[in-house]
């Protein structure tokens, strides 16, 4: 019996100690956990008067007009460079593969990619992802080298 | 009870009166969707600008280089807008990646990936006929090259007087295509932006009250 109430006893004091722990650190945790729209309003505010100083800055650097249409002098057609991996595979490949097949896989690929993801894993479609972003990225910047 | 009204709901969930700390954290998102939608109003706001001086079709070249060179802040404003749009190919592409990095495509979030998909293709087929519609030797190259690619598919013909309209030899500039692009594409861009941003709340990243 004795042991029993002393146990009792010391389950009590180390309930009472958590108690204050928690109720202190309740106490010195005063950070916000929402912030008012407002506040939001003003941060939004600030972030794009930082891009638009930005874009103003790059667009002050003149941008070149194109080759005229009537001009006679032959040129290398280009992409716009967002298409420049289509390109580089248009002049490797097949019309339908390069120009169709590929574009229209990648992009069944990325509508798809949450149930891939779902029924292979996670890492497994971070790693997809991954790779298919870097094919698309080698080859526009193989075909902006070329270019 | 009184049920509210929906459109006092959609607008609750694009502007909520509370936001939580944790949902707003630079490192979280990386502002890279609000960035884009900035490019995005930027490129429409100087696009309108823009719509003053240009003629599509035969004449747009010379109507390029007379705003350029005439029209007060002519340049800069042309500048503003394709550099705005390149900033939200980026930016979309980078948004994306750091979904995919964050597995935040996860459900109930599904949809919404599919939603920001259309996007991303939707902000790549504005950019191309923006580039079409300068009008240029290059411009004209690549309108060839589409309208080749389009004709290759079945019923492409159609598809590509659809979208391109007809185009002559050397112009890449059509009404056709100078629609598309100054109404149509922007328009469902922006509708598609607002419900993606509608689910993202919807979703639980930001809770309306």
């Amino acid at each position: 019996m004795t042991e029993l109430r002393d146990r009792e006893t010391n389950v009590m004091e180390l309930q009472d100690r958590g108690n204050c722990l928690a109720e202190t650190q309740e106490l010195f945790d005063v950070r916000p956990r929402f912030i008012s729209i407002e506040e939001l309003q003003v941060r939004e505010t600030i972030a794009v008067f930082m891009v638009l100083a930005m874009l103003l800055f790059v667009s002050s650097v003149p941008l070149p007009l194109g080759i005229p249409p009537e001009s006679p002098i032959p040129i290398h057609i280009k992409a716009p460079w967002m298409f420049g991996g289509i390109q580089w595979l248009l002049l490797r490949f097949p019309v339908p593969i390069a120009g169709w097949i590929i574009p229209a896989a990648s992009l069944g690929f990325l509508l798809t990619l949450p149930w891939w993801a779902r029924r292979a894993g996670v890492r497994w479609g971070r790693f997809a992802f991954m790779v298919l972003a870097l094919f698309w990225s080698i080859i526009t910047l193989a075909y902006a080298l070329q270019a | 009870m009184v049920k509210p009204v929906r459109s006092f709901t959609f607008l609750q969930h694009i502007r909520p009166r509370r936001i939580p700390v944790a949902a707003l954290r630079f490192g979280a998102t990386l502002c890279l969707g609000g960035i884009s939608f900035l490019a995005f109003l930027i490129t429409v706001g100087t696009g309108v600008l823009l719509l003053f001086h240009y003629e599509p079709g035969k004449q747009a070249y010379i109507s390029v280089a007379s705003m350029v060179s005439l029209a007060p802040y002519g340049g800069i404003i042309r500048s503003l807008h394709f550099w705005a749009a390149q900033g939200m190919v980026v930016t979309v592409l980078f948004h994306m990646a750091r979904v995919v990095w964050h597995h935040a495509y996860r459900p109930p979030r599904e949809k919404n990936w599919v939603i920001g998909v259309f996007l991303f293709l939707l902000t790549l087929i504005l950019d191309f006929s923006g580039y079409l519609l300068r009008g240029d030797r290059e411009g004209a190259g690549a309108a060839e090259i589409a309208q080749s690619l389009l004709r290759g598919l079945p019923g492409g013909a159609g598809l590509a007087a659809l979208f391109l309209g007809s185009i002559e030899l050397g112009h890449g500039s059509s009404l056709t295509l100078y629609v598309w692009h100054v109404f149509i594409l922007p328009g469902v861009l922006l509708v598609l932006q607002l419900w993606h941003f509608w689910r993202v709340r919807r979703d639980g990243g930001v809770r309306a009250l």
